[in-house]
């Protein structure tokens, strides 16, 4: 699935607002991050968008979506 | 032409936003929020950077809590109808344009009432007529920032605290101040701010928004939705997603409007509001002075003399004119203005200016001091034709 590519996971947002909120948090803190387009399938709560970082950052990046008050959902993919 | 119906909606509009229009039209004009191809995504950074801007702007932390519409009157009718919760006790002010006194009227379906306080007199006399017209059953206040009718400025952070200290939902229309006069969401007690981006803010015609305090973010989440559509995510629920703003975004924004809105917000942020505003109301003063040394004219509301002038508009009438002769008359001279009841009857119903209305002069950063003194010309030829 492209969303679990290699090393990158995909933290579901769903909002496109949200998700550029996010992005920006991100970006200030020096983690890059892509905005893609997720399919209904690929998400719990259906389609919408997602960030896609290093899987790597996840951890640091959720606490600072957190934080940011960024919604998010689940997290998809990582090391396979 | 010299143009002085700037409360109608400003003009001309500043360069960098008419440019920055056509780039979108011609470049960018993707739908936001509904796919990942560039030109999408671009549209959807562009209304993100607005969101950011009116953020910045009027003190609010969070982009997401900026909700777009086509003008001020769509914000305060959501606001006003989401926040409105069945037997709820409304209050507005004796200046209330039709925006605001309509949805709230339409409110006694749901078993809400609404009481009118006299906005008029001093910062403490305005406080003390709002404080009188709460019952312990107000749950909301609907309150004009500046009158669209005169130069009237309501005590808005006065009023914000008393509503904070009471658990009184505060909604302002801003449509007469936003981008003239300084407004702080959390600094005046705001829950719910609702500004058009066509007037003060210099965008174009289409835009509007509200901004939602934090307080009031959780019931928003979940209230009842007045306009049901394509959000461009969980799209196989038959519900609004609960996210803001596209909980209240349904269906596709005014994109190349939003982008123009965006470059004329940073237009308006590099002048400063502070400079904006004293540039306009010192041409105000101007235009009142020679008002004043016309016979038959009278000018009705808050004037410059006054404390509570905060805005640059005046309304007047002249004797052995009606309004509408009035702004014809101007309007052949090359001069723009608004005569009648400007969509306030109750604003004119306070001062007293009669079932014609009067005329209204109301002036921009792109006026000049020359402007008024056309006016005064104008209608001193007109005195003199009798």
């Amino acid at each position: 699935m492209r969303a679990t590519s290699m090393n990158h996971c995909t933290i579901a947002i769903g909002s496109v607002t949200h998700a550029m909120k996010g992005q920006d948090i991100l970006t200030r803190n020096h983690i890059p991050s892509r905005i893609i387009r997720l399919k209904a399938g690929e998400t719990k709560h259906g389609c919408g968008y997602g960030l896609s970082i290093d899987c790597m950052q996840i951890a640091m990046a959720e606490q600072l979506l957190n934080a940011g008050g960024v919604v998010y959902g689940e997290t998809i993919g990582g090391y396979e | 032409m010299i143009y002085l119906d700037n409360a109608a909606t400003s003009f001309p509009k500043p360069e960098r936003s008419i440019q920055e229009v056509m780039q979108c039209l011609r470049r960018y004009c993707g739908n936001p929020g509904r796919s990942s191809h560039r030109m999408s995504m671009e549209a959807a950074r562009k209304i993100y950077e607005c969101r950011t801007v009116i953020a910045q702007l009027f003190g609010c932390d969070d982009p997401e809590s900026i909700v777009f519409t086509y003008n001020a009157t769509y914000a305060l009718n959501i606001a006003i109808k989401t926040f409105a919760v069945p037997g709820t006790h409304i209050v507005i002010s004796n200046f209330e344009h039709n925006a605001v006194l309509r949805p709230v009227a339409a409110l006694r379906k749901r078993q809400c009432d609404y009481s009118v306080f006299d906005a008029r007199g001093t910062k403490e006399q305005v406080l003390h007529s709002f404080c009188n017209a709460i019952r312990p059953s107000t749950r909301l206040a609907v309150i004009t920032h500046a009158s669209n009718i005169c130069g009237q400025r309501l005590p808005i952070a006065a009023i914000g605290r008393y509503c904070s200290a009471h658990g009184i939902l505060l909604i302002v229309d801003a449509s007469q101040s936003a981008g003239s006069v300084s407004l702080d969401m959390e600094r005046d007690h705001i829950d719910v701010l609702c500004a058009p981006g066509h007037k003060g803010l210099y965008g174009p015609q289409g835009t509007g928004f509200f901004i939602m305090g934090k307080a009031v973010r959780a019931y928003a989440e979940k209230g009842d939705t007045l306009i049901e559509g394509g959000s461009g995510f969980q799209s196989e629920d038959l519900t609004m997603p609960n996210a803001l703003p596209e909980r209240f975004e349904a269906g596709t924004l005014a994109t190349p409007a939003l982008a123009g809105l965006c470059e004329s917000i940073k237009w308006v942020q590099q002048i400063g509001v502070e400079a904006i505003g004293a540039q306009e109301r010192e041409i105000g003063k101007r235009l009142c002075e020679m008002l004043r040394s016309l016979r038959g004219v009278t000018l009705y509301g808050c004037t410059p003399e006054t404390d509570a002038f905060g805005t640059s508009v005046l309304l007047f009438n002249m004797k052995n004119f009606s309004p509408a002769e009035i702004g014809e008359e101007l309007d052949h001279a090359g001069i723009c203005v608004r005569s009648g009841l400007h969509c306030a009857p109750l604003a004119h119903h306070t001062l007293g200016t009669g079932e014609d209305g009067a005329v209204r002069v109301s002036i921009g950063y792109y006026n000049r001091t020359a402007d008024a003194e056309a006016l005064w010309h104008a209608l001193r030829c007109m005195q003199r034709s009798l």
